[in-house]
């Protein structure tokens, strides 16, 4: 893509991309510093990702506000227009991610005292690991405007969502096998559907690496492998 | 806006000064001095001219001067009403023929012509026209209508003016039609109008203001002509004959004729005519500018 | 619609493109000379019934150019010609055999400046009316009503039908010069940047008067301001270097032009 007449402008789309790469940059820190909290009950860097949301926070307005002048300003059309539209919507969707941490990291710290069930941790770190390879390879899309490596991305948000319902089910024994376990089973639920949401935020993203690059919507339903909207406790589950 | 910007200010404006060189500013009052000191000379002579024609012909002013023929030589008294007549009725020929074909040639020259070589030939043919010397303008109306007919006549004194306001004419006419913006002969053609329509309503109409000054411009010049009517209209000392044939008395060769002769109340009257005719140029030319004055208002 | 996802997840409306509205302009294998100068080079390109169609690109692009073969304008310069076909409702507008007068009636022009002629408001509108037709005076006099009134200018003008035209304001002078190209009743309207001389005020009150006309008549508009062709019109084509680089609904050579010119063009990024 060659430079626009106008330098000024190609130094205000320029500035976008660093910050929302900043922001993916920040997101991913916390997402993998809320998992590793949760997963070693280090209440200290679970803290830490709470602080760290601020920045999140600020850094999101930052980019709304510029690209609100930059359509003020210079009237953007065709790819300068889809990349604000896509910088406003990509930041927000990292804002929530950054939400999502923090929750996850809040959580730590309210269950840091209760007995935990290793193997359903580690369940949710599993799933954790995988979204966080999502959340970088569509950053990583992003930057390099790949729609190829962001379709992959937007495929495999599916098996996150199978991962999140077999963990659903496996908590929802533990609850019934024992009720101790329901205050930190609820938690650590919560924990797994904040990982399972940042994941549909991945393909946000990547429908709008999509819609930046080819300038179309993508309209297919992305494949939904959730059925944990439709499970109950029925009494084949606890027999 | 706050106390400290007219400081501020004053500070640049010296720093600016200073870096003018001085050599520069020399030679910037002396250009300005010297176009003054023209401007003055210039002034100065127009001026004593004017100044000296209004002393001595408003001694000459009397109510007799409107009323009486020119004097024969060694008669007392008379007027120039019979030059003032001829001189009016000679330019009225002048300019209705010289008006029609100059606007129609001009309008030729800058609608249909635009780019053929008879267009070229008759636009410098005309500038050489514009400044053809009037005697000769004079001699060739003589030849051609003077000696046919066998004498002098007001109708020769016409042609000839006509063939001085002419070339004026076509000039300005030309001139003014094309500071008509071309868009707004392609607005007449764009609604389906042929360009004789276009001509007639449109351009005309949009370059009319400066037509009718040439027309006035081109009066006021030939008003004022003696030498091509020393050949075709050359003077008489009594009225006109009514078909013009004959000499036809008129102001510019009247006053030439009496300024020279020895008898100081045809002197006086030279004066008079004189101061006549350069008012009633200096009113045809403020009419002039009042024409055109309008149109820049807008 | 072939790419029916992409076009039906965008808003539909009456500005939306009609790519099934019938064909009023058909320009067909378009070459156009400036004496030498190959100005237009083989041109093929529909304008549709009751849609504005803009016409984009850099200055000496061609697009005027195209704009005034439309109504033959361009004749008026003995040096400049036009080659191959431009089909108005089927007819050829390039050949000789047209009458040029009859065309300009039914194919009006607006120009870049405001062009009032020197006289009334009232007889700029008639000016037209009164060159072929013979009109009795109460029938002149409601044409014109009917021909100020849709260029949005008679309530401004009605006390003031005798006064000159070149008294009003730069935007009421091209309204008078659009009510004068209606009062004709054209089939096709050509505007030829007829807001670059305007302010802004004046701008947004000729885009709301195209914006009606368009109920009327087949529009094609000359324009350097891309925002006002993404506004106004339904169909853009792009032009650079006397060719026709790409033709599309106007949302979609806005948002996600093919071309790589038309690209670099509409996002400032021409070198």
């Amino acid at each position: 893509m060659s430079d626009h007449i106008v330098k000024s402008y190609d130094n205000d789309l320029e500035d976008l991309r660093r910050s929302i790469s900043e922001m993916g940059g920040v997101a991913e820190k916390m997402m993998t510093e809320a998992t590793d909290a949760l997963v070693r009950r280090d209440t200290v860097l679970a803290q830490n990702v709470i602080v760290a949301d601020k920045r999140l926070d600020v850094l999101q307005r930052e980019i709304e506000e510029r690209s609100v002048l930059l359509i003020a300003r210079r009237q953007p059309l065709a790819i300068d227009l889809r990349e604000t539209i896509s910088a406003i919507r990509v930041s927000g969707d990292l804002e929530r991610i950054g939400d999502l941490a923090k929750n996850i990291a809040k959580r730590v710290v309210a269950i840091s005292d209760q007995a935990q069930p290793q193997k359903i941790v580690l369940g949710v770190q599993h799933m954790s690991d995988l979204v966080q390879e999502q959340l970088k390879d569509v950053l990583d899309a992003y930057g390099s405007r790949d729609t190829k490596a962001a379709h992959d991305v937007w495929e495999r948000d599916g098996a996150i969502d199978a991962l999140y319902n077999s963990l659903f089910r496996e908590l929802l024994t533990y609850m019934m096998e024992d009720p101790r376990n329901i205050s930190f089973c609820t938690h650590l639920l919560f924990c797994a559907k904040n990982v399972e949401r940042i994941g549909d935020h991945t393909t946000n993203i990547a429908e709008t690496i999509h819609y930046l690059v080819t300038g179309e919507t993508l309209t297919t339903e992305r494949p939904k492998n959730d059925a944990s909207n439709y499970a109950t406790i029925s009494p084949q589950i606890s027999a | 806006m706050d106390a400290r910007n007219p400081l501020a200010d004053a500070q640049a404006a010296t720093s600016l000064t200073v870096r003018v060189r001085p050599g520069r500013r020399v030679a910037d009052r002396v250009l300005r001095l010297s176009c003054l000191v023209a401007t003055l000379v210039g002034a100065a002579v127009l001026g004593s001219i004017l100044l000296m024609l209004i002393v001595e012909g408003v001694k000459g002013l009397s109510p007799t001067l409107f009323t009486q023929p020119t004097p024969g030589p060694g008669s007392e008294g008379g007027g120039i009403a019979n030059a003032i007549l001829g001189s009016i009725v000679l330019t009225l020929i002048g300019i209705g023929v010289a008006t029609p074909i100059g606007v129609m040639a001009g309008t030729y020259l800058a609608e249909y012509g635009r780019n053929s070589k008879l267009a070229d030939l008759i636009r410098f043919l005309n500038d050489i026209l514009l400044s053809a010397p009037s005697i000769l303008i004079g001699l060739f109306v003589y030849t051609l209508m003077v000696r046919p007919m066998g004498t002098y006549s007001g109708w020769a004194g016409g042609v000839a003016l006509a063939i001085i306001a002419t070339p004026v004419i076509v000039r300005t006419t030309e001139d003014m039609l094309r500071l008509v913006p071309g868009s707004l002969r392609e607005a007449g053609a764009a609604l389906g109008a042929p360009p004789s329509r276009v001509i007639m309503s449109v351009t005309w109409r949009a370059a009319s203001a400066g037509i009718v000054t040439g027309i006035i411009l081109a009066l006021a010049r030939i008003a004022g002509e003696t030498a091509p009517l020393l050949f075709t209209a050359l003077n008489n000392n009594s009225w006109f004959n009514a078909n013009l044939m004959g000499g036809v008395a008129n102001l510019p060769v009247m006053i030439y004729q009496f300024a020279l002769s020895p008898y100081p109340n045809w002197q006086g009257l030279a004066w008079a005519g004189a101061l006549v005719i350069t008012m009633t140029i200096l009113a045809l030319s403020i009419v002039a500018r009042f024409v055109i004055k309008p149109q820049r208002a807008r | 619609m072939n790419a029916a996802p992409a076009i039906s997840a965008a808003p539909s409306g009456r500005s939306q493109a009609n790519e099934t509205a019938p064909v009023r302009i058909a320009v067909k294998n378009l070459d156009f000379y400036y004496g030498s100068f190959h100005g237009l080079k083989g041109i093929n390109l529909d304008f549709r019934d009751r849609q504005v169609t803009a016409l984009i690109g850099p200055s000496g692009c061609g697009k005027s150019t195209l704009l005034r073969t439309f109504n033959r304008i361009y004749s008026l310069y003995p040096e400049q010609r036009a080659e191959g076909e431009i089909l108005l409702d089927g007819r050829n507008v390039l050949d000789p055999k047209v009458d040029l007068n009859e065309l300009r009636a039914r194919v009006g022009m607006v120009f870049q400046k405001p062009t009032p002629f020197p006289m009334s408001i009232y007889d700029n509108v008639a000016f037209g009316l009164r060159l072929y037709e013979k009109l009795p005076k109460a029938e002149l006099d409601v044409r014109v009503e009917e021909s100020l009134r849709k260029a949005a200018l008679w309530d401004e003008v009605k006390d003031k039908l005798k006064q000159s035209g070149m008294g009003l304001s730069g935007g009421q002078q091209q309204r008078l010069c659009i009510a004068r190209t209606v009062a004709q009743r054209p089939e096709v309207i050509l505007f030829d940047e007829p807001t670059s001389a305007l302010d802004p005020i004046s701008t947004g009150r000729i885009e709301e008067l195209i914006e009606q006309l368009r109920n009327e008549f087949t529009i094609a508009i000359v324009t350097h301001n891309m925002q006002q062709a993404a506004r106004i019109s339904q169909f853009t084509a792009f032009m650079y270097l006397g060719e026709l680089v790409e033709f599309g609904p106007t949302n979609r050579i806005f948002m996600n032009p093919k071309k790589r010119q038309t690209q670099d063009y509409i996002t400032g990024r021409f070198g």
